[in-house]
């Protein structure tokens, strides 16, 4: 089943020194349980694309589809910037519950849903009473992957999740998300510049190019779930890698 | 937080033992006689004519019209200025209609107006809280302005609720409000002051019939120098407890904003 569909989306934005187009005519169709990477150079329309899908910006012309006219889905959006994202007023309890709040739930049922979800992701030793500023970077990304979920999502929607992270929280963080998949069989967009961490979560790897931005290629991951990190050393990882790179930097020979 | 803490405690010797110099200074003054009288009365007068007062039930009455002035005058103005100020920052174009009388009436000194307060509201109270709320407003209105300005963070925040499904009002009251709170309550704590110095001075001449400025000036007219000293303290003191206790309620209600 289709979960999102982009047909010929463009976007075109007004500056002082004139229009410029970012996107034109993106196609992309993410699938029930299906883990769909983007890539792209810095600047090239990635976080454009990723909020036209998370509703925080009208594309300029094409159709953007979320769910079918049988079921409506519910999206679990994850920013680049987890840091300003979480309500700094708010504790680490509260800050989780914030999709739940927004639809009115009450307060026990919240509760219950917040234990569920840290039981979920083992997110056990996070300090539910802190204040986001009280937590680290690594911390304050599981605040935001669990207030994500809370809300039983169809479909995570991520923005550079691991651009601000070290490099081991990163890791942890990709197998937490490699979990959730393989639990809830929940379907994920993830937009990333590390071609690593894209091609370790993905199932389809899109890459966006050019000027303006489109995407003319994409390549199928054919590596076997559960994934673990051995991955990464095995031929089709490495050929896949290579194959990727060698797309890319096209351009610069 | 403990309240004798090693940290607490350095705090307070060092506050007492500036009390302690500013004492032994005055008494020194008044002992050695370096000052007449008339300007510095001796420490022992003034703090004889403080316990009369304090055991006086006028200046308690006094001081009550001047907190009530006040205070009341500064309610209204955060009344005003907060929602105005939240509204203009968030729809910049309505701002822009009203921004040249904001900015004029703010290069006008409240006390430039007092003629003109005493013309409409009378020698009563209005007129004075009416001076507080004048100066007040525009304060609160521009700090709450800038606090609803948006820049990258709070947009997204905003773009984090509306991503949840928030609505516009769910929006506004959770962050933007939110947001602008530190730089309200820094105008509330700027207020706090200023309404107690413009309700003293309007006592003063705005011909009250009460209230601690005017206490002060009839003394000074009557040359009880020591009383009106005295009464000066125990404005410095009510001053300096409201400040006190405002910060106190900032920490406990706004504990993040320097995080802000």
């Amino acid at each position: 089943m289709s979960l999102i569909s982009i047909n010929n989306v463009s976007k075109i934005f007004d500056t002082p020194t004139g229009k410029i187009k970012v996107l034109e005519n993106v196609c992309l169709e993410i699938k029930n349980k299906e883990i769909i990477g983007i890539r792209g150079e810095n600047g090239i329309g990635k976080t454009t694309l990723f909020n036209i899908i998370a509703g925080i910006e009208n594309s300029t012309s094409g159709i953007v589809k979320i769910g079918n006219d049988d079921k409506k889905i519910k999206i679990g959006v994850i920013f680049q910037n987890y840091n300003s994202t979480l309500l700094p007023w708010l504790n680490v309890e509260k800050n989780i519950q914030i999709p739940l709040t927004i639809k009115g739930v009450n307060k026990n049922k919240k509760n219950k849903k917040t234990n569920e979800i840290l039981e979920l992701l083992k997110f056990d030793n996070i300090p539910l009473k802190n204040f986001p500023n009280q937590l680290s970077g690594g911390q304050k990304q599981k605040v935001a992957i669990a207030r994500a979920l809370i809300n039983n999502p169809d479909i995570l929607i991520l923005d550079e999740p691991f651009s601000n992270l070290d490099y081991k929280t990163s890791l942890e963080l990709q197998d937490v998300l490699l979990n959730i998949h393989e639990q809830r069989d929940i379907a994920m967009l993830l937009v990333s510049h590390e071609i690593d961490h894209i091609l370790y979560l993905s199932d389809v790897v899109y890459v966006l190019k050019g000027k303006p931005a489109t995407f003319s290629i994409s390549f199928k991951i054919d590596i076997a779930r559960p994934r673990s990190r051995q991955i990464v050393f095995s031929d089709t990882f490495i050929e896949l890698r290579k194959k990727i790179l060698k797309f890319e930097y096209a351009d610069f020979q | 937080m403990q309240i004798f803490s090693k940290k607490n405690i350095s705090n307070y010797s060092k506050t007492l033992l500036s009390i302690l110099v500013i004492i032994v200074i005055w008494s020194g003054i008044g002992y050695f006689k370096i000052v007449n009288a008339l300007f510095i009365p001796k420490i022992d007068d003034t703090f004889i004519s403080a316990k009369h007062l304090l055991y006086d039930k006028t200046t308690y009455i006094s001081l009550g019209f001047t907190v009530y002035r006040a205070i009341a005058g500064l309610l209204i103005a955060i009344a005003f200025g907060v929602p105005a100020g939240l509204i203009f920052g968030r729809i910049n174009w309505i701002y822009k209609y009203f921004e040249l009388p904001i900015e004029f009436f703010r290069a006008i000194p409240s006390s430039a107006l007092f003629p003109l307060f005493i013309l409409f509201f009378g020698i009563g109270n209005a007129s004075k809280i009416g001076v507080v709320f004048y100066a007040c407003s525009l304060i609160m209105l521009v700090n709450s302005y800038y606090g609803a300005l948006p820049n990258q963070e709070k947009l997204d925040r905003i773009n984090m609720l509306r991503s949840f499904g928030a609505s516009n009002l769910q929006i506004f009251t959770f962050a933007i409000c939110r947001d602008a709170l530190p730089g309200i309550s820094a105008g509330i704590r700027v207020c706090l002051s200023l309404s107690f110095v413009l309700v003293v001075v309007t006592e003063m001449f705005l011909s009250a019939n009460e209230g601690i400025g005017k206490m002060i000036y009839d003394y000074y007219l009557q040359y009880r120098i020591p009383e009106m000293y005295a009464t000066i303290i125990i404005l410095g003191i009510t001053g300096f407890v409201t400040n006190r206790i405002y910060i106190l309620l900032e920490k406990k209600f706004l504990p993040w904003s320097k995080n802000v």
